[in-house]
C-alpha cells in the first residue's frame, strides 16, 4: 500500500488543489459574466515616430465585445482639410473577445499636420 | 540503511522517489502534448470556445484522469480519494507545465484578456495532465514499479474481463491519440472533400485495425483484453472500441468547435476521419497505456 505521502507531494498536491480550483473558478466566473454582444472594436492612435521607411504610427485595437472577432481590417485615414490625403489598412488575424492587439501603420509624410483617425472596417465571425 | 528505506517506502516514498515520479510524469506529459503546444488551432480554440464549454472539457479531463488512475495508475491499490488526489496533483502539474510551455514559446503575455490566456491553458493543461498520469505510471522501470506491477498483473488477470477498464483505457488512448489532429483545419478539409465511398474506406480499415491490434497481432498487453474466446467476443470488443473511438472524436470536434455551422452530414464525416486516429489510440495506444 503506498497511501502515505511525503511533504513534498502533500505541498505538491495542496498547490494543484488550489490552482485548479483558481482555473475552475476562474471559468465560473467568466460564464457567469460573459453576455453576448458581438464583437465591438475600438482603434486607438499612438504617438508617429519617425522611421527610415516614413512615419510610423502604432495602432491599437481593442475588442469590447464578448465575441472573437477574426480577419479584423482597420482603415487609418490621413486626412487634410477634410479630405482623405492617405489610407492605410491593417489586418489582425484574431482578436479574441475583451483582449487587445498592436500594430504599425507607416505614412509617407508626418502626420502629425493632418488629423489621424481609425475605424474598423470588417471582421469575421469565427 | 537498507532496510530503513524499504520499510520507509512502504510508509510513505522518500523525497525522491516523488522526484523521479514527477520526472517522469513531465516527460509524459510532454510527449503526449507538444505536437499540441506547438498547433495554432489550438491556442485560438483556447479563446474560441465559450467559458462553458471550457468547463465541460475541465469536466471531461478530469473524469478521464480518475478512470486512468483508477484502472492503469500508479498506484493499482489505490483508494477512491487516493485517486481524487492523484487526478488533481497531476491536473495542477498539467496546468504548471502548460503554462510555462506556452510562455517560452511566447504565446501568453502581454494584451491578452485573463480570459484568453486561461482558455489556452485550459485547453492544452488538459492533455499534459493525461500524459502526465500516463507517464507517471508506464515510464517508470525502477523496482519501485516491478513490486506494484506484478501484483498489479495478477489482479489484473482476474479484473481482466472487466468492462469499464476497457471503456475508460480506450477513451484514454483515443483521446490522446485525437487530440492531437482534432484542432486542426485538415479534419474538415479531408472530411469535404473525400467521396463517400473513401470515407466507408476510411471506416473500414479503422475497424479492421482494432481488431487486428487487439485480438490478432499479439500486442503487448493484449492478453489483458476482455476475453477473446468466441469470434463473437472479437466481433463485440472491436465494434466497443471503434464506438468509443467515435464518440471520443465526436466530442473533441465538438469542443473544438468544429460543429459550429456545418450540416450533419459534414459532421458525421469528420468524426469518420478522425475517427481513424482515435481507434488508433484506443485500440494500440489503449495497450501500450496499460502495459
Amino acid at each position: 500500500m503506498k497511501a502515505k505521502k511525503n511533504g513534498l507531494e502533500w505541498a505538491v498536491f495542496a498547490v494543484s488543489l488550489l490552482i485548479l480550483i483558481g482555473f475552475v473558478g476562474t471559468l465560473v466566473y467568466l460564464a457567469s459574466t460573459a453576455g453576448d454582444r458581438p464583437a465591438d472594436l475600438v482603434v486607438e492612435l499612438g504617438e508617429p515616430q519617425q522611421m527610415s521607411a516614413g512615419f510610423a504610427v502604432p495602432v491599437r485595437v481593442h475588442n469590447r465585445g464578448d465575441r472573437t472577432a477574426e480577419e479584423v481590417r482597420v482603415e487609418i485615414t490621413l486626412a487634410q482639410d477634410g479630405k482623405a490625403a492617405q489610407e492605410r489598412e491593417l489586418t489582425f488575424p484574431f482578436l479574441p473577445r475583451r483582449s487587445e492587439r498592436d500594430g504599425f501603420v507607416v505614412f509617407d509624410r508626418d502626420p502629425r499636420c493632418c488629423e489621424l483617425s481609425g475605424r474598423a472596417t470588417a471582421y469575421e465571425e469565427p | 540503511m537498507d532496510e530503513s528505506a524499504s520499510s520507509a517506502r512502504e510508509a510513505s516514498p522518500t523525497v525522491a522517489e516523488s522526484l523521479r515520479e514527477y520526472g517522469r510524469g513531465l516527460a509524459g506529459g510532454l510527449m503526449f502534448s507538444l505536437p499540441l503546444l506547438y498547433t495554432m488551432e489550438v491556442w485560438w480554440s483556447g479563446f474560441i470556445a465559450t467559458p462553458e464549454r471550457l468547463l465541460a472539457y475541465v469536466a471531461l479531463v478530469f473524469v478521464l484522469l480518475l478512470g486512468y488512475n483508477r484502472y492503469a495508475g500508479m498506484h493499482p491499490d489505490a483508494s477512491f480519494a487516493e485517486v481524487i488526489i492523484d487526478s488533481v496533483e497531476e491536473y495542477g502539474l498539467g496546468i504548471v507545465t502548460a503554462t510555462g510551455v506556452l510562455y517560452l514559446l511566447g504565446r501568453i503575455g502581454a494584451g491578452e484578456s485573463l480570459e484568453e490566456m486561461s482558455g489556452k491553458i485550459v485547453v492544452e493543461a488538459g492533455i499534459v495532465a493525461i500524459g502526465f498520469s500516463v507517464g507517471t505510471a508506464q515510464l517508470g522501470s525502477g523496482e519501485e514499479n516491478e513490486e506494484g506491477e506484478s501484483d498489479g498483473n495478477d489482479e489484473k488477470s482476474d479484473e481482466a474481463a472487466g468492462f469499464g477498464d476497457h471503456v475508460v483505457l480506450a477513451a484514454c488512448g483515443a483521446t490522446l491519440f485525437a487530440a492531437n489532429v482534432a484542432p486542426t483545419e485538415e479534419i474538415v478539409v479531408i472530411a469535404v472533400e473525400t467521396v463517400p465511398m473513401r470515407l466507408l474506406g476510411i471506416a473500414a480499415v479503422s475497424i479492421a485495425l482494432a481488431a487486428l491490434v487487439l485480438y490478432f497481432s499479439d500486442f503487448a498487453g493484449s492478453k489483458r483484453l476482455p476475453r477473446a474466446g468466441t469470434p463473437f467476443d472479437v466481433v463485440v470488443g472491436t465494434v466497443v472500441t471503434y464506438g468509443i473511438a467515435l464518440t471520443i472524436s465526436a466530442i473533441m470536434l465538438w469542443f473544438f468547435g468544429r460543429f459550429d455551422g456545418v450540416s450533419a452530414g459534414i459532421a458525421a464525416r469528420q468524426v469518420i476521419v478522425l475517427g481513424f486516429p482515435s481507434v488508433l489510440g484506443a485500440s494500440a495506444g489503449r495497450l501500450l497505456l496499460q502495459q
